[in-house]
């Protein structure tokens, strides 16, 4: 009797299971040379439109600046100080999230400061630096800073597909997996109390 | 409709825990152990139904089956929506550990108003048991959509705007729901009459 029951409670699971989506606020944000750049939606792909976002100074706490995403979801601002930025968004309906963007990126769009540019770890112009300093550039009329900023940008170019393939992967929704793990738990649940009742019966 | 971490205050928070806490024990303490397979099915079938979605405009719903959750289990809904929720939690990051209680309160809340609701009526006649389960589907989606709104009413927007798109982006998951719970209904009440217990209990 229960099998029946059961399985028709479980067709009704089937029916609906092959068009399942999922639905979680993401929201990823990158620095590009001296723009911040974020995109805003939800873990089946839809995106965020018109989310409500606020730059923060995270140190500070103040407000830097508030804008909201287009209808692609995209948000995108100038960095308007060189400290430790939060980035907050608000979709509506208790969907939110926060970012942080680290000093070391936000450093990297205040170059006239040297000393920042060459402590920030793992920084890819500090790799970059080291070919560049030994031979003499003003023979060739172009200045070390120069060099300097062409390199960089041809470096942010390519890693920009990257950035965007793995704020991709963030958005990528409960996988299958995620869905066989949780209904495992329910089921071994429901084992351990039919257990329990059994052994208290039986006493 | 999931709440997310840190956007509803900490009294919301600790009330709505508070009253998940007494909801589930009461659940938990009415729980028929002969029933558990039927517990473990409707929270697996819950735990799947929010991956379900339809996004409209700036916001995304998705699906909540409380209406049948409620009919079928009665105070069980409780510990199963609890369960169903923290492992969305877990697995999928939906809501929060925070929110847990509220979420909790706001699903299954409304599950029992319809349980008591259905049972009112079908005790007495029947034959009413397809149309009040059409009701009650719907009956139980706006009334999850509401409390969200009161939820987030003590934090920082307005209880009519919030009211309003809550209740709007809800229309098409009541509509949805209402139908299937109705139809589910139709094909228990041939198939399987004793897992409704509105109907066993009618003498």
């Amino acid at each position: 009797m229960k099998i029946l029951q059961g399985s028709a409670i479980f067709f009704l699971l089937l029916f609906f299971s092959s068009t399942a989506f999922a639905h979680k606020f993401i929201m990823s944000t990158w620095v590009e040379g001296d723009t911040v750049y974020l995109e805003a939606g939800f873990s089946d792909g839809t995106t965020a439109k018109h989310a409500k976002i606020e730059v923060f100074d995270n140190s500070s706490g103040d407000k830097l600046l508030d804008g909201e995403t287009d209808d692609s979801g995209e948000f995108s601002c100038k960095i308007p100080k060189k400290t430790e930025l939060r980035i907050h968004g608000n979709a509506g309906m208790g969907h939110q999230g926060e970012s942080i963007i680290p000093l070391e990126d936000v450093a990297e769009a205040f170059p006239g400061d040297g000393a920042d540019l060459s402590e920030s770890a793992g920084s890819v112009t500090a790799e970059t630096e080291a070919p560049v300093v030994s031979p003499t550039p003003a023979a060739a009329g172009i200045s070390e800073a120069e060099l300097q900023k062409i390199v960089e940008t041809a470096v942010e170019k390519k890693l920009r597909p990257l950035l965007r393939k793995m704020a991709e992967q963030d958005m990528k929704g409960p996988s299958l997996q995620d869905i066989m793990g949780g209904i495992g738990y329910i089921i071994g649940l429901i084992g351990l109390g039919t257990y329990i009742n059994y052994r208290r019966k039986s006493k | 409709m999931h709440i997310s971490d840190g956007v509803l205050s900490a009294p919301v928070l600790l009330t709505g825990g508070a009253l998940t806490v007494v909801g589930t024990a009461i659940g938990l303490k009415k729980l028929d152990y002969d029933q558990m397979a039927k517990v473990g099915i409707l929270a697996s079938t819950f735990f799947v139904a929010s991956l379900i979605h339809m996004s409209l405009g700036p916001t995304s719903v998705h699906l909540l089956l409380n209406g049948i959750m409620g009919i079928l289990l009665g105070w069980a809904t409780f510990p199963a929506v609890l369960v169903g929720l923290f492992l969305q939690a877990m697995f999928f990051q939906f809501g929060g550990i925070t929110v847990l209680g509220v979420n909790t309160f706001n699903v299954a809340g409304p599950a029992i108003v319809c349980y008591y609701i259905f049972n009112a009526v079908v005790k007495k006649n029947p034959k009413y048991a397809v149309p009040m389960a059409f009701l009650c589907g719907a009956l139980s989606v706006f009334l999850t959509a509401l409390m969200v709104a009161v939820a987030l009413l003590f934090t920082e927007e307005s209880f009519m705007e919030v009211a309003i798109l809550a209740v709007t982006a809800h229309l098409p998951v009541m509509v949805i729901e209402a139908l299937v719970t109705g139809f589910c209904m139709i094909f228990l009440r041939k198939v399987q009459p004793e897992a409704i217990p509105a109907l066993t209990a009618h003498k």
